[in-house]
C-alpha cells in the first residue's frame, strides 16, 4: 500500500540467499512445482523452434508397409502416430494449446468468481442469497456433461472451449471469495477502521481485498491444472480441439486406437499432461502452506 | 474530578438481536443483549461497566458508538443525538468518540506497519500532509511510551502490552473527547496490566478524556472508575460512585460478585456468597427481575414484577425490590 | 527405574527434579524451562504462578508427557517412586487419567463435541477400571452428582454444546476425578469462566480434594486464586522458579523483587485507590533470554552481579526460598 512511510526492509540483502535456501528447505513443493511449470511453459512457447518436425505433417517413412507407426527412433524421438506424424512435435505443440486453455479459462474463472464472490460478500442480504443460489446451481451440474452440451451447441473452437470451461468453473472461487470477505469483515481491526470513520469502500479495497488475494492465488493455481484436465477430457470425448491441431487430450484418445501396437503416442501425451497438472497442484498446495497464516508450518 | 455539563447522555438504550430460523430466515425471537440502559457522563469522568460474559456490556459500548446499530434509545453527545445522524455525519462524529479493543492481536492489521495503522485515521479524515501525519505518529508513539523508531515495524514484532499501547495511540490520533475501552487489559499479563492502566490514567489527565471502561475484573474497574455500573443480563442492576459501591453494595448480585473475587491475601476472611446455577439465556430472560433465578434473597414479587431503577442513597441507584 | 530412591521421594506424590524443556523453533532449540525443581506432598495443593511464557503450562504438560516432538525434555519427574520420563508409552497411558487427572483451561474445546457426556466420563472408567458399560454409566451419573451437576440422569445423555461453560468445566472435573487420581493437574481451570462461576469451581475442587486426599498442581496467573486455594506456591519467571514457599510466606513476606512487583502491581479491592506500581518492561521472549538473572533487566534492585550470574535459590526461612542475590546468605 502506501510506501511513503519509508522502506520497511528489515533483512539486509546479504541474508537473501540464506533466506532463499531456508524457504526452499521449508517449502520444497513450491519450488519444484514452479520449476515444472516453467519448463513446461518454455517447451510450449519454444515449440515452433525446438520441435523437430511440423506437428501436422505426415511422413511416409513414419509408417511401416503395413501402416503401423514406427517406434522411437533417431528421426522420430518419441515415435510416430497412426497418421504418420511426429509424436514429439505434437506433444510440444499440444502443450501450447493445453496451457493456453488452462490459463485463459482460469482467468475467466478468476474474474467471474471474484466479482460475484465480492458482490455476495459485500452486499449481503438478498443479493448474497441470489448470487450464492446461482453458484450452487452451477456447482450442482455435472461439469463434463454440461460442458459437452455447451460445446456441442457452440461448436468446438479453441475459444468456445476455453469460454465454456471458464464459465462453468468459477463456482468454487466465488464461494471462497465470499467466505473470506465475510470472515475478514468481522475481524477486529476492520471494526477498528469502521470506528475511525472509514467508509465501506475504503474497508473493501484497503483491507478486505488484500486478504482475499492469498486464497484466490492458491485456488487459481489449482484451477489451471483442473482446467487443463477438463480440456483434455473434452478432447478425449471428441468435443475438444479438432484434428489435425494437436492437444494432449486428443492425442490420448487418438493414441488409444493404436495402443496395442504403438503405445508411445498415448504415453507421451499422458505423461506430459500428468506432469503439468501435478506441477500446478504442487505449486498451489505449496502456496497454500505459505499464504495461510493458520498453517502449522508457519509460526 | 467530575464537573460541568454532561458530555454524554444515554437514555433507554436497547439492542435486540433478531434470532432467525428456517429457509426464509424469519425472525423467531430476539436476544435482548441490552435492555434499557441510562446514564450520564461528564467530561473527564470515567464510567466503569462491569458484569459477567453475556451481560451486554460490550454491546452497550458499541451501541453508543453505533458500531452496532441500537434498537431503541438516544445517545446524546454534546447535545447532539448520535442515533439520529446520517451515515456521513456519523463518520465525522467518529473523530470525537473512539474505541480501544480487548485483543491487541486481532485489533491491529498484521499487513500494515505501525505508522500505516496510526496514519490511517488521519487519512480517512483528510488531516494534514504525509510529513505532518508522520510527525503526529512519532509524537503519539512517544506519548504512549513506545520508541518512535518503531514506527516502521509490523505488529507481530511487538508484545501484547506494546500492541495495546499502539491500539490506544490509534484511538488518540484524532483527539477524541470520549474513549470506550472494551476490556483493554483483560488479555495482558498481570505485570503489564498495571503499566497500561497507569498510561490510561495519565492520558485522561493530560487530554481531559472521558472514558467508558468496560471490564469483568472488579479490582481493575474499581481502580480506574469514578462511577461504576453493574449490568446483569442486559439490565442495569446497580450504579454508584466507585468507592461507595465497594463499601456498601446494595444489589444482591453486586454483593455476590464482590464476594466472589479472589483476593491475593491468604488472611482475608470474608463471607463468600456462592451463586447457584448459570446465567440465564438473554434470548429467554426470566420474568420479573432478571436475577431472581439465582438470587439468594428472591421474593415472590421478584418473579412477577421487574424492579424499577431508583435512587436509594444520594448518587446510588439500584434496581431491586429489597429497596 | 530400579534406582535407589531417596527417602523424600517416597513421601511426595510428585517430585520434579532439574526439569529442562527445549522447543525447536526454526531449526534451533530454545530452553523454555530451565532446571525446575518442586515437589507435592499427599493432599497438598501447590500453585505454579507466572505470566504467559514463563513455562508453567509446559511444565504441567511435560508431567503428563503430552509434549510433542521435537521438544526435548530432560530431568526427572518422579511420581509415586517412578520416573515418568522413563516409562513406555503404554505404561504412561495407564498413568494418564487413572493416576493423574488433568483439567484444561478451555472447557469448550477440551470435551469431544461428538460424544455424549456419559460416554466421555465412562471412557476413563472402561479403560482403566475395566468396568462394564452399565456400571460405568451408573458411576458417571454418580460423578456428575458429586461435581454438583443438577439433573445428572439427563445430562449423561446430553452433548457438550448443550451445557454452559461452568457446567462443562464441572464435567471436565468429573472426568479427571472419575478414577480417583492421587494427583490432579489443573491448568488455568477457571480463567475462561466468570467470577461467580469461578468461585463455584474453585470451591468444588477444594472440596473434592479434601474428600479424596487428592494432591493438586494448580497452574494459574491469578494471584487471588492462588491465595485462596493453595497451600504452597512456586512463582515462575522466564523458565525458572524464582521463589517458593507457603502461601502465607509468599503473600505476607515476599522476597523476590518479581513476586513483590507482581503483588504491588495488581489493583486492590479495598482501601485507598492509589497509582499502581507496575513492573517496567516486558516478559522476555524465548529467543532472547537475558544472561544471568532473567529478571535483572526489569528489576529495580539489579546489581552488576545480577547481569553476569544466575542466582541460586537461597533459603530465606524454613521452606521459603528465593532466587535473588539480595537474599544471598539468608536474611
Amino acid at each position: 500500500m502506501s510506501t511513503n512511510v519509508g522502506a520497511v526492509v528489515q533483512a539486509p540483502t546479504k541474508a537473501r540467499t540464506g533466506k532463499f535456501k531456508k524457504s526452499l528447505k521449508r517449502y520444497p513443493l513450491v519450488y519444484l512445482g514452479a520449476l515444472i511449470i516453467v519448463i513446461m511453459a518454455l517447451l510450449a512457447i519454444l515449440a515452433p523452434w525446438i520441435s523437430p518436425h511440423s506437428p501436422i505433417a505426415t511422413f511416409n517413412n513414419a509408417l511401416s508397409e503395413q501402416g503401423i507407426p514406427v517406434g522411437p527412433s533417431r528421426e522420430f524421438l518419441l515415435g510416430a502416430d497412426g497418421n504418420g506424424r511426429d509424436v514429439l512435435s505434437r506433444v510440444l505443440w499440444g502443450g501450447r494449446i493445453s496451457l493456453l486453455i488452462g490459463l485463459l479459462s482460469m482467468i475467466i474463472n478468476l474474474v467471474v468468481g471474484t466479482v460475484l464472490g465480492l458482490i455476495a460478500g459485500v452486499f449481503g442480504g438478498w443479493v448474497d442469497a441470489l448470487v450464492m443460489r446461482i453458484t450452487d446451481t452451477v456447482l450442482a451440474f455435472p461439469f463434463l456433461l454440461f460442458a459437452l452440451a455447451l460445446v456441442a451447441i457452440l461448436g468446438s473452437s479453441l475459444w468456445n472451449i476455453l469460454l465454456t470451461i471458464g464459465i462453468l468453473g468459477w463456482g468454487v472461487m466465488a464461494r471462497v471469495v465470499r467466505g473470506q470477505v465475510l470472515q475478514v469483515r468481522e475481524l477486529e481491526y476492520v471494526q477498528a477502521a469502521r470506528a475511525l470513520g472509514a467508509t465501506e469502500w475504503r474497508i473493501m479495497f484497503r483491507i478486505v481485498l488484500p486478504n482475499v488475494f492469498g486464497p484466490v492465488i492458491v485456488l487459481s493455481t489449482l484451477q489451471v491444472g483442473a482446467n487443463i484436465l477438463a480440456a483434455a477430457g473434452l478432447s478425449y470425448l471428441g468435443m475438444g480441439i479438432q484434428p489435425p491441431t494437436p492437444d494432449w487430450g486428443g492425442m490420448i484418445q487418438d493414441g488409444l486406437t493404436t495402443y496395442t501396437y504403438a503405445p508411445w503416442e498415448m504415453y507421451s501425451a499422458g505423461i506430459a499432461l500428468v506432469i503439468t497438472v501435478v506441477g500446478f497442484n504442487m505449486l498451489g498446495d505449496g502456496l497454500r502452506d505459505i499464504l495461510d497464516p493458520q498453517s502449522a508450518t508457519r509460526q | 474530578m467530575a464537573q460541568g455539563t454532561p458530555l454524554l447522555e444515554v437514555q433507554g438504550l436497547k439492542k435486540y438481536f433478531p434470532i432467525k430460523r428456517g429457509v426464509f430466515r424469519h425472525t423467531v425471537g430476539h436476544v435482548r443483549a441490552v435492555d434499557g440502559v441510562d446514564f450520564t457522563l461528564r467530561a473527564g469522568e470515567t464510567l466503569g461497566v462491569v458484569g459477567e460474559s453475556g451481560c451486554g456490556k460490550s454491546t452497550m459500548g458499541r451501541s453508543v458508538l453505533r458500531l452496532i446499530e441500537p434498537s431503541a434509545g438516544n445517545v446524546i453527545f454534546e447535545g447532539k443525538d448520535v442515533t439520529k445522524l446520517s451515515k456521513s455525519q456519523m463518520r465525522a462524529m467518529r473523530r470525537e468518540m473512539q474505541l480501544v479493543f480487548q485483543d491487541p492481536y486481532a485489533s491491529l492489521n498484521p499487513r500494515n506497519t505501525i505508522a500505516q495503522t496510526l496514519m490511517e485515521p488521519m487519512q480517512i479524515h483528510n488531516i494534514g500532509t504525509r510529513s505532518s501525519q508522520m510527525e503526529r505518529v512519532r509524537s503519539l508513539l512517544d506519548r504512549v511510551g513506545l520508541d518512535p523508531e518503531y514506527a516502521n515495524r509490523y505488529p507481530h514484532e511487538f508484545s501484547g502490552g506494546q500492541r495495546q499501547r499502539i491500539g490506544i495511540a490509534r484511538a488518540l490520533t484524532l483527539n477524541p473527547k470520549l474513549i470506550i475501552l472494551d476490556e483493554p487489559v483483560a488479555a495482558l499479563d498481570v505485570s503489564v496490566q498495571s503499566q497500561v492502566l497507569n498510561l490510561l490514567d495519565d492520558l485522561q489527565e493530560d487530554f481531559n478524556l472521558t472514558y467508558i471502561f468496560v471490564a469483568h475484573d472488579l479490582s481493575v474497574v474499581r481502580h480506574i472508575s469514578d462511577r461504576i455500573m453493574v449490568m446483569y443480563l442486559g439490565n442495569m442492576a446497580e450504579s454508584a460512585d466507585s468507592d461507595e459501591l465497594f463499601i456498601d453494595p446494595l444489589h444482591p448480585y453486586t454483593q455476590a460478585l464482590l464476594s466472589a473475587v479472589p483476593i491475593p491475601d491468604p488472611d482475608a476472611k470474608r463471607e463468600r456468597i456462592i451463586l447457584q446455577g448459570d446465567l440465564p439465556s438473554p434470548a429467554n430472560p426470566p420474568s420479573g427481575c432478571p436475577f431472581h433465578t439465582r438470587c439468594p434473597m428472591a421474593m415472590d414479587v421478584c418473579k412477577r414484577e421487574k424492579p424499577v431503577w431508583k435512587e436509594v442513597k444520594p448518587n446510588h441507584q439500584v434496581a431491586c425490590h429489597l429497596y | 527405574m530400579s534406582k535407589v530412591l531417596e527417602s523424600t521421594d517416597l513421601q511426595n506424590v510428585l517430585e520434579v527434579k532439574d526439569l529442562q524443556i527445549e522447543f525447536k523453533v526454526d531449526e534451533q532449540y530454545y530452553k523454555a524451562v530451565h532446571g525446575v525443581n518442586f515437589h507435592i506432598a499427599p493432599g497438598e495443593t501447590l500453585g505454579l504462578v507466572g505470566e504467559s511464557g514463563c513455562g508453567k503450562s509446559v511444565t504441567s504438560m511435560s508431567i503428563m508427557r503430552l509434549l510433542k516432538d521435537p521438544t526435548k525434555v530432560s530431568g526427572q519427574i518422579i511420581y509415586q517412586g517412578r520416573d515418568l520420563l522413563k516409562l513406555t508409552e503404554n505404561q504412561m497411558r495407564q498413568v494418564r487419567g487413572n493416576e493423574i487427572g488433568m483439567i484444561f483451561q478451555e472447557p469448550m474445546t477440551s470435551l469431544n463435541p461428538v460424544h455424549k457426556i456419559g460416554r466421555q466420563i465412562g471412557e476413563t472408567l472402561l479403560l482403566h477400571r475395566g468396568m462394564s458399560a452399565s456400571r460405568a454409566r451408573k458411576e458417571s451419573i454418580e460423578m456428575l452428582k458429586r461435581v454438583g451437576i443438577p439433573r445428572a440422569e439427563q445430562i449423561v445423555d446430553e452433548y457438550p454444546h448443550q451445557l454452559s461453560g461452568g457446567m462443562r468445566q464441572r464435567v471436565m472435573i468429573a472426568i479427571a476425578m472419575a478414577c480417583n487420581p492421587s494427583l490432579l493437574i489443573a491448568d488455568e481451570p477457571t480463567t475462561a469462566l466468570d467470577v461467580t462461576i469461578q468461585a463455584q469451581i474453585l470451591e468444588l475442587m477444594k472440596q473434592l480434594a479434601k474428600e479424596n486426599g487428592t494432591s493438586i498442581l494448580l497452574i494459574t496467573h491469578d494471584l487471588g486464586v492462588v491465595a485462596e486455594t493453595c497451600d504452597r506456591v512456586a512463582v515462575m519467571y522466564a523458565g525458572r522458579i524464582v521463589e517458593e514457599g507457603s502461601v502465607r510466606k509468599i503473600f505476607k513476606n515476599p522476597q523476590h523483587p518479581y513476586t513483590r512487583g507482581l503483588l504491588n502491581s495488581i489493583p486492590k479491592l479495598t482501601g485507598e485507590r492509589k497509582r499502581l506500581e507496575p513492573i517496567e518492561g516486558n516478559v522476555p521472549s524465548l529467543r532472547n533470554m537475558p544472561d544471568g538473572c532473567r529478571f535483572a533487566p526489569r528489576c529495580p534492585f539489579a546489581m552488576d552481579k545480577c547481569v553476569a550470574h544466575n542466582p541460586e535459590l537461597f533459603e530465606v526461612e524454613d521452606g521459603h526460598r528465593s532466587r535473588c542475590f539480595l537474599q544471598e546468605g539468608g536474611q
